[in-house]
C-alpha cells in the first residue's frame, strides 16, 4: 500500500521528542563546563589530541624495557657518527679508506649528475644553514626585572601546555615533559657533551648554570625538568635513501630549524624569569633524544634503535631535548602497538645496504660485541635490538648518504585512509602484525627509485603537516 | 568528489527499491548480502584507490584494485545474476 501521509502518531513524536530531551540533558550533564577561558586551559580536555588507539602508559615505563641499574651517563663522542670512535672499531687505516671513499662518491656524484645527487640536489642540502646556539642562549633585555613584575608563576600544567603552545609557534609539532629526578641525574643526562670540545656535564651547587672553559654546569639544587619534542621530517625525501642529497636535506633540515627554535625558546623563559639550558650544537643535547622523547610519551622504540617512531609521524621525525628551571608536569610513556610490530617486521633491517639492523625477533638485554670489541656506542639498561652504529655511519658515507631504514619503514605513511585503520588495527590487535607487514610489502610502500619526482611534488611547508597535531591525526 | 558519489549511490538505491516494487520482485537475503557486501567493497576500492593516487602510490591504488575492486566485482555480478536468473525461472 501506497502511503501518502505521515504515519507517526502525535504520540509517538511526544513519546520521541521526550526521548530526544532526555538524551541531551545526560550529555549536558555528563559533559564539561568552562566559564572562561583560562578554565578551558587548565582541564584536561585541552591536552594534547592524539589518535583514539594511542595510550598512556605509568611514568618511567615505556614499551621497551627498562634495567635502570644496568645504566651509566654516556660519552657523548662514543657514537657512530665520531671519526676516532669508528676508527676504535675499525682501524685507523680501514676508517680512513672508508672516508676518502666517501668524500670521491660524493664528488663524483654530483659530476655525474646522479639522480639524487645533482647540482641542485646538493645545492638542497647545503642550503639547511645552522645558526651558531649556546647553552645559555643569547640574553634577553627583557626580563621581569626590567618590566617591573614578578617571574611568571603557573602550576605545573599550566606551565606545561604554555610550553608546549609556545613551541609550537616556534616550529616543534610535540611536545613531551619530564622531572629531571636523581635517576635521571645519574643515568640519563649525558656525562661529556658530543661537541669536540667534549665539556663535561656537571651538577653543581649555584642558583643558575652556565657554561665553563671546560664544564657545562646545571644548578644541583634546583628542580629541573626536560621537554622533548619532535620536529617532522619530509617523508617524500627520505624515501630517496640511499644515495641521495634529498635525503639528506629532509633529514638536516631539522637542525637548521632547531638552531633558530633554541634561541626562541630560551629568549621565551628569560622573559618569564627562568632559564633554559640548551645545545652546545644542534646535534649535541644534555640527554639522548631517543630516550627522552620515549620517556615523556612522544613514541616508541623501534627495531632500528637509533631511530624512533611517532604514532601520528611515524619514524621520519627529528627529535631534541632542552633543559629548564620552569617546572612541568610530567608526560606518561605510551603503547600504541608500534614497538610490539617492530618485534615481527623487519622491513628496515631487510632494506638497510650496511645490514647493520638487527634481524631477530626476540628483544635482548645483551648488547653484542661488534669487531671483537665491547660496543661502548650503546649504554645497556634496555630490552631491545642492538643497531651497529659503526657500521652503519661508516658504510652510509660512502654511497652518498642513507635513510632507507626511516623511508622504507612501515610507519613511513601519508594521510590515506587505509595507514590510519592499520595503525589502529596493530595497535589493539596484534595477531595481524606479521600479516600488515607483508601487506606493506605486497602493495609497494617503501623507498622510491625515482628520486628526481620530489621536485614535482607538491609538499607541506617544512615538510610535515602541521594541522594533525591540532585535530589529533596520524599521518 | 564523495558528495557526488552519495547522490549517485542515493539516486542508484532508489531507482533498485522502485524497481523491485514496480515490478513486484522481492531479493532473497542472500541476494542482498552479496550486494551489499560487494557495494562496501566498492566504496572501499574508490576510498583507497583514490587515496593511493593522491599520495602517488600506483602500486598500491593498483592492488586495491585488484584486492577489492574485483572481488567488489564479482559479488555486485553474483548478486546480480543470481536475481536475474531467479526471475527468468519464474
Amino acid at each position: 500500500m501506497s502511503r501518502f501521509h505521515s504515519m507517526v502518531s502525535r504520540r509517538d513524536f511526544m513519546k520521541a521528542v521526550g526521548l530526544a530531551g532526555a538524551g541531551l540533558g545526560a550529555s549536558a550533564a555528563i559533559s564539561p563546563v568552562f566559564h572562561d577561558v583560562d578554565e578551558f586551559m587548565s582541564s584536561p580536555t585541552a591536552e594534547w589530541k592524539r589518535p583514539w588507539y594511542v595510550k598512556n602508559r605509568e611514568l618511567e615505563d615505556p614499551t621497551v624495557e627498562l634495567d635502570w641499574s644496568l645504566m651509566y651517563r654516556s660519552d657523548g663522542i662514543w657514537t657512530g657518527q665520531n671519526n676516532p670512535t669508528q676508527d676504535f672499531f675499525l682501524g685507523a687505516e680501514e676508517g680512513a679508506k672508508r672516508r676518502a671513499a666517501a668524500a670521491a662518491y660524493s664528488a663524483n656524484a654530483v659530476k655525474t649528475n646522479q639522480s639524487g645527487m645533482t647540482l641542485r640536489d646538493r645545492a638542497l642540502s647545503s642550503g639547511n644553514y645552522m645558526y651558531p646556539i649556546t647553552f645559555m642562549g643569547p640574553a634577553s633585555s627583557t626580563t621581569p626585572e626590567s618590566l617591573g613584575v614578578p617571574k611568571w608563576q603557573g602550576t605545573p600544567e599550566e606551565n606545561s601546555k604554555m610550553i608546549r603552545a609556545a613551541m609550537i609557534h616556534f616550529g616543534a609539532a610535540q611536545v613531551g615533559m619530564a622531572e629531571i629526578t636523581d635517576r635521571v641525574k645519574t643515568k640519563l643526562v649525558r656525562e661529556y657533551d658530543k661537541d669536540f670540545t667534549h665539556k663535561k656535564y656537571m651538577f653543581e651547587d649555584v642558583p643558575k648554570g652556565y657554561e665553563g672553559t671546560d664544564k657545562l654546569v646545571f644548578p644541583d639544587k634546583v628542580p629541573l625538568y626536560d621537554f622533548a619534542f619532535t620536529h617532522p621530517l619530509n617523508k617524500e625525501m627520505f624515501r630517496s635513501s640511499p644515495s641521495s642529497d634529498i635525503g639528506s636535506a629532509g633529514n638536516s633540515l631539522r637542525y637548521s630549524q632547531f638552531s633558530i627554535i633554541q634561541p626562541r625558546i630560551q629568549m621565551f623563559m628569560q622573559v618569564l624569569g627562568y632559564t633554559c639550558y640548551g645545545y652546545t650544537r644542534p646535534f649535541n643535547g644534555a640527554i639522548p633524544t631517543i630516550a627522552t622523547a620515549t620517556l615523556t610519551g612522544l613514541g616508541e622504540g623501534a627495531r632500528n634503535n637509533g631511530a624512533f617512531i611517532s604514532p601520528e609521524f611515524g619514524p621520519c621525525v627529528g627529535l631534541f631535548s632542552l633543559v629548564t628551571d620552569l617546572p612541568l608536569e610530567p608526560t606518561p610513556p605510551i603503547d600504541a602497538g608500534m614497538w610490539r610490530f617492530c618485534q615481527t617486521c623487519t622491513k628496515c633491517a631487510d632494506e638497510c645496504p650496511a645490514q647493520c639492523i638487527s634481524f631477530e625477533h626476540e628483544p635482548t638485554w645483551d648488547v653484542p660485541k661488534i669487531y671483537g670489541k665491547e660496543d661502548t656506542t650503546h649504554i645497556p639498561g634496555r630490552k631491545q635490538f642492538w643497531t651497529d652504529g659503526i657500521a652503519c655511519w661508516s658504510y652510509k658515507a660512502t654511497i652518498g648518504g642513507c635513510g632507507a631504514c626511516m623511508g622504507t619503514c612501515t610507519f613511513n605513511t601519508d594521510i590515506a585512509n587505509i595507514h590510519t585503520i592499520v595503525r589502529a588495527t596493530l595497535s589493539t590487535t596484534p595477531v595481524f602484525n606479521s600479516f600488515l607487514w607483508q601487506a606493506d610489502k605486497f602493495f609497494g610502500y617503501g623507498v622510491h627509485e625515482d628520486k628526481e619526482a620530489w621536485w614535482d611534488m607538491s609538499q607541506p611547508t617544512l615538510g610535515f603537516d602541521t594541522a594533525h597535531v591540532t585535530v589529533g591525526k596520524d599521518y | 568528489m564523495w558528495l557526488i558519489i552519495s547522490f549517485v549511490l542515493g539516486a542508484l538505491l532508489l531507482g533498485l527499491v522502485m524497481w523491485l516494487r514496480s515490478s513486484h520482485v522481492s531479493l532473497t537475503w542472500y541476494e542482498w548480502v552479496l550486494g551489499i557486501v560487494g557495494l562496501v567493497l566498492l566504496l572501499f576500492t574508490v576510498l583507497f584507490f583514490t587515496d593511493a593516487l593522491g599520495e602517488t602510490e600506483s602500486k598500491a591504488a593498483t592492488m586495491f584494485l585488484l584486492v577489492l575492486g574485483l572481488p567488489a566485482v564479482i559479488l555486485l555480478a553474483l548478486s546480480w545474476q543470481l536475481t536475474v536468473r531467479r526471475i527468468k525461472k519464474a
